[in-house]
This record gives structure tokens, sequence and C-alpha cells, in this order.
């Protein structure tokens, strides 16, 4: 009874200990990892949700007669009527720095937006409105609290009088943070309130679409010629070889290649989506090669000679069998080419997809920048609100990197249910 | 009366044995065959020629080249890249290994079932009619699922599948794979039929179903069968030839190889000596 042979032993208990050591090891190593990314996630995305937010101000407008010709509503000074409107609301001030100040509160596009109330709403005009308008980034940053007040009673760019400013409206009730829209519909500005992202994702959809078309079919096709029809011949071997380098080839190679190849000899528009995708898609091509000759290798050969076997030919037996076989890992090569192609921005600066695009781009042949420009473009800029915008856009460059791997995730797991 | 009767019945048994083996046209031809594998030599200068229309097994201890020889005769070792195949082999008359061969025409006329069961991920309907499609014997729709359900039939795997033939091949088990990739083969309706141990996973049932199916199709194709049953040999084929180490040690039909062979490492084999 005592010394059953399935008891534990000594050997079998230093066995079962190693064992154990192994696996907590990999549990700790996995937790660090998963901590990292938390932290990492965490952070920009807690600097990034501001962006979300954006602080309006209201006031009453005054839409008198004597400002707005009804007839011609869109010729009126708007920028006039803002800032009447604004000294009504502070009638104590007169000195010209301070109303200077005061204008400083609202956004350069209060103006544009009021026209635009106006136009739309024509029976407005002679009558006074309380309107809400975006404010400006320093207000914003100070009443979402991500500037606090310093001993001199400044905030930031804002300074003691303004900081009062603000408490009024605040008083009053007259400043609230909405959500904020115009990230996700406008492009890019020189003021950080009004700056979107939309132009940089066109851009960046216009650019992935080029080189998804162009370096999806020619990788696939290329790897099935390499592994199928040409496996193991001299050329073959150089090839390859040469393929798995260029894969290993700084992207800002690519860059310069399509400078001088692209622009300068074949003349194509500068800063367009064409040639980024183009650059793009050399730089992708070799890892959804490489990606694809792998699942084709990873066919059984038995499949092989069964299609060989009741007298298929290479071709059938490629395209019938192995291919359809193979083409989940084709995907997920091609669809992790293509995220690494999502977030890179050396070879799009050679190509001067690097510009400031106000505008969204309407064609691939427009100037158009892409998201990680953009967000380069923004960390580098010295106004202080643009770091949310930043943190923003990079949470919305890993939101489309998630979907991106989702996607692949569903289509694999898609074929597999078929068999 | 009665004695003369049984004594008729054997007599008429033995002619109709002796037609059986008498010197039939042969289909496959092989001489001087020598097959490396990177330079190792897996057969070793065989010369043989198989019966049109009859039955032949390949026996021999495990490794000794029967796969290895089977390959040869639809070129199935091509794909193995450090393959090489020396000799000549003809099938109907024409050298195989020639440039001017359709290997994918011989492919088609040289029907085989594989050692390793290899059903086509895909359906158990589009594995057996995936042959009959790529070579257009029939574009009609009900034709095909007659001809794949008479496939079936004869694989003996029909009453096993009629009910999920839109099933995948893969999902059945290794003996019912089997017999899928015999019914696959015979879809085609090739010429010669080369069997790797087709009834190596099967049950006594459905091995007994396969050698009826490989009777009946002896009447009209040639079999060659490896096999690694002495009994199975004896059954099913007229002739039967012993490999040992990449050697064609004896051939010849399978009653005297059995009762009286020649060598004596058949001698050892078939009574179990070596193996
Ligand atoms: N693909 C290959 N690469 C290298 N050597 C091989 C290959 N296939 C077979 N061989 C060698 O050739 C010899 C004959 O192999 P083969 O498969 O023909 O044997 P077999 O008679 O079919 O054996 P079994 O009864 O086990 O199936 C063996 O020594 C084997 O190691
Ligand atoms: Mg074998």
């Amino acid at each position: 009874m005592t010394n059953s042979f399935v008891m534990r032993s000594s050997k079998s208990r230093k066995r079962h200990a190693a064992e154990m050591r192994f696996q907590w090891m990999g549990r700790i190593a996995i937790i660090i990892a998963i901590g990292f990314l938390v932290f990492m996630v965490g952070s920009i995305a807690m600097m990034g949700a501001g962006a979300l937010k954006q602080t309006h101000i209201a006031f009453d407008v005054d839409l008198s007669h004597n400002e707005i010709d009804p007839a011609f509503p869109e010729k009126a000074d708007y920028d006039a009527i803002i800032k009447a409107s604004l000294r009504k609301a502070f009638p104590d001030i007169t000195d010209r720095r301070e109303k200077r100040e005061l204008y400083r509160l609202v956004s350069a596009e209060a103006s544009f937006s009021l026209k635009n109330f106006v136009v739309n709403n024509p029976a407005h005009i002679g009558q006074t409105h309380k309107l809400w308008f975006i404010a400006s980034d320093d207000v914003d940053l100070f009443f979402k609290g991500n500037i606090t007040i310093d001993e001199k009673g400044n905030a930031g760019r804002l300074n003691a009088q303004e900081v009062a400013w603000v408490r009024i409206f605040e008083r009053n009730q007259n400043i609230e943070t909405r959500f904020n829209t115009r990230f996700f519909t406008a492009g890019d500005s020189r003021e950080p309130e009004l700056a979107g992202i939309l132009s940089s994702l066109t851009g960046t959809a216009f650019t992935l679409l080029i080189t998804f078309l162009i370096a999806f079919p020619i990788g696939i096709f290329s790897a099935i010629f390499l592994e199928e029809f040409i496996p193991q011949s001299r050329w073959g071997d150089i090839i390859e070889v040469n393929i798995t380098n260029l894969a290993a080839v700084p992207s800002i190679v690519f860059g310069i290649l399509g400078l001088t190849i692209f622009l300068n000899t074949f003349g194509m528009p500068r800063s367009s989506p064409l040639v980024g995708g183009l650059v793009l898609a050399l730089m992708t091509l070799p890892t959804i090669i490489i990606a694809s000759r792998a699942a084709l290798r990873s066919v059984s050969p038995s499949i092989r000679e069964a299609a060989l076997g009741v007298g298929a030919t290479q071709i059938q037996t490629v395209f019938h069998h192995v291919v359809p076989l193979a083409l989940p890992g084709m995907l997920t090569g091609a669809i992790v080419g293509m995220a690494r192609a999502l977030g890179e921005t050396a070879p799009l600066l050679m190509i001067g997809m690097v510009a400031f695009i106000v505008d969204v781009p309407n064609s691939i042949l427009a100037p158009a920048t892409a998201l990680p420009v953009q967000i380069f473009l923004w960390a580098d800029s010295p106004e202080r609100a643009f770091l949310e915008k930043t943190s923003a856009a990079i949470i919305v460059l890993l939101v489309f990197l998630v979907l991106m791997n989702l996607i692949a995730i569903i289509l694999r797991s898609k074929h597999r249910q078929r068999f | 009366m009665n004695m003369t009767v049984q004594i008729r019945t054997a007599e008429i048994q033995d002619m109709v044995e002796n037609a059986i083996l008498a010197p039939s046209a042969s289909i496959v031809s092989a001489k001087n065959v020598n097959v490396y594998y990177a330079g190792k030599q897996a057969l070793k200068n065989i010369s043989l020629d198989v019966a049109k229309n009859r039955v032949t097994s390949f026996i021999g201890p495990s490794g000794c080249g029967k796969t290895t020889f089977l390959k040869c005769i639809n070129r199935m070792n091509d794909l193995i890249d450090i393959c090489r195949v020396e000799g000549n082999i003809e099938v109907d008359g024409q050298d195989i290994y020639s440039p001017e061969v359709d290997v994918v025409a011989l492919r088609a006329h040289v029907g085989m079932v594989f050692q390793k069961p290899n059903p086509f991920p895909k359906s158990i309907f589009e594995n057996v009619a995936y042959g009959m499609r790529i070579h257009g014997l029939t574009n009609n729709k009900s034709e095909l699922a007659d001809r794949v359900e008479l496939s079936l039939r004869k694989a003996a795997l029909w009453d096993e599948v009629k009910d999920r033939l839109e099933q995948p091949g893969t999902g059945l088990s290794g003996g019912q794979q089997q017999r899928l990739c015999i019914a696959r083969a015979i879809a085609v309706e090739p010429r010669i039929v080369l069997m790797d141990e087709p009834a190596s996973a099967l049950d006594p049932i459905a091995t007994a179903k396969i050698e009826e199916l490989i009777g009946d199709l002896s009447t009209n194709y040639t079999i060659i069968i490896v096999t690694h049953s002495m009994q199975q040999a004896a059954r099913v084929s007229q002739f039967t030839a012993f490999f040992h180490m990449g050697e064609l040690v004896e051939y010849g039909n399978t009653k005297t190889t059995f009762t009286s062979p020649n060598d004596e490492r058949t001698q050892n084999y078939i009574t179990g000596k070596i193996g």
C-alpha cells in the first residue's frame, strides 16, 4: 500500500518541480509583457482622451441689421460682430491690450461658424442670440484641467486676467465641454482646437489601398511562382536570398528609391497617395512574399501527391488545392505587411507626404499626408494643446492596427470553419 | 459418377487457373531500374513485367523499396527532389521517362492509392468528383452524382457516408479515409491501379470488400498491390514479386512463390524468419 508505483517518487517529484518552475517563469514573462502593454496603451489613452472633448463658450451675439444686410448675409464682417459681442459681455474693458486678450478666448473659427449660422438661419437677423463657439486652445487646456495655475496666477499662456474671465464664464454656465466631432471631421490646422485627422486618415486610406492593390497580387503570385514552379533551382535560390535581404532594408531607403524613380524619373505628382502607395508596396512586397512562401510550404506534400495522383496538372494542383489551404497564411502575411505600412513615416517624408494638408484629399493624385506623418507633425508642434491631439491620433492609429489584425483573425477562423 | 464429376471440376479449375497464368501481354515493363535517394541506392537493377488485367502483389520487409518502385510507375518520384531514376520503364509500350511523355496523362491512366490516406480537405463528394471533373469525364450533374455513388459503393464506403457527402473527407476515420482514397482513384477509371497497402488500416469486413473490389476490377484493369499480409497476397493476386533490400529476389505466379520459392530469402520471409 505504501509504495505503490503510482505514488510520487523522489525522481518524479524533481521532474514535477522543474515543470512547475518552467510554468511559473512563463507566467511571469507574460505578466511583465502585459504590464508593459497596459502601461503604454494606458498612458497614451489617458493623454489622448482629452482630445475627444472640446471646450465651448457662449455669449450673446447681436445680429443687428446695421451689421448684416439680409439680402447679402454672407458679406457681413462676422469677425467684427464677434468682437463687438465679446466687448458687450465685458463692458468695463477699455484697454486695447486687454481687448485683444479677450478676443483670444474664442477660436479664430468663431466668425466662420457664426457666418454659417446666419446664412442658414436668415430669420434670426435683427435679433440677439446666445450662441456657442469653440474656445481657444489655451482656454480649452485650462478648463479641462490640463494646466494648473502657477504662483503668478497664470495658467499656461493665459494670464491672471484671462483666468478670471474664464471663471466668469464658468459662473454663468457659459462654458462647457462637448464631444469633439471636429477631431474626426476636419483636416489639419495651425490652431490646435481646430485640427482634425480626417485629411490624414483619408490620405492613409488612399495610400494603403494602392499598397494593397499592388503588393498583394504581385506578392502572392511571386510566392506561388517561386515556391511551386521553380523550387530548388539556382535562380530561385538567388531570388530568395535577395528577397530576404530586401525585407531587412530600412524603410527610408524605399523612400529615396521612390523619390528618384517615381518622382524624378516618371514625374508622378509629389505628395500624392499614389506615389506613397507605390513606395509602401515596394516595402511590403518582401514581407508578403516571404509569408506567402512559408504558407505554401506548410501545406502537406501529401495533398500535392493526391492531386497529381489523380492526374491534375501542376497549375490545377496549385490553384485547386495548395493555394486555398495556404490562403489564410498568405492573408495574414499581407495584413502584417499592411500593418507595418500603416505605421510607416520615413519613406513618406522622402516623397513629400509631409505637407500641411487642410483639405481632405479627393483622389490618389491630390496632395495628401498620412496618419503617422500627421502624428509626427503634431508631436513637433510647439503648442501644448497638440500634445493630446498627438496621443489621440496615436490611439486612432492603434485602433486601426487592432482592427486589421482582427480582420486577419476572423478571415482565418472563417476559413478554418469550412474544413 | 460422383467421382468423375469431382475430377472434372478440379480439371476445369486447373484449366482456368492455367489460362489466367498463361503469359498474357505485359502492360508495365521495367528493365534495369536503379533508384537513388541523394546517392543512396534504394532499388538495384530491377527488371520485371507486369501482366495486363491481372493482380500482381509486391511483398517484402519494410524499407525494401516497394513504394519506391510503385512510384516509379506513375512518376510520382518526380516530386522528390533528391530522387533519381535510372533504367527503362515502359507502360503500354511507351517509355514513360522519355521527354515527350505527358506525365499528367500518365498519372490519369495509372492511378494510385497511397500508403498514408491523403483525402483532400474538401467534402467527401468533392474528393471523388474532383478527378472526373478535371478530366471532363462528365458534365452532367446527376451523372456525376451517379458515378460518385458507384465509386463509393465499389470502395465499400457508400453506406457509411451516403448521408454526409457534404462533410469533409478529412473527418472520416483512418480506414474510411483509405477507402475514400480508393474511390477517388478508381473514379477516373485508370487502366492501372497502384495500391500501396490499401487495407493496412481496415477491419476484416472492409478488407474483404476491398479484396472483392480488386477481384472485380482485375477483369478490366491491371492492379499492383503492396501488402504485408501473405494471406492477402495469396488471396487476391495471380503474380507475386518479393523485394529484399532493394533487390527483386523472386517473381512468379503467386502459388509457386508461396509453395515452392526458389530463393532462401523468400522462404525465410514467408515463413516469418525475416521481416
Ligand atoms: N523520400 C525519401 N528520401 C530518402 N530516402 C527515401 C525516401 N523514400 C524512401 N527512401 C528510402 O528508400 C528505401 C525504400 O523505401 P520504400 O518507401 O520504398 O520502402 P517500402 O518497401 O515501401 O517500405 P514500407 O513497407 O515500410 O512501406 C528506404 O531505405 C527508405 O529509407
Ligand atoms: Mg511503403
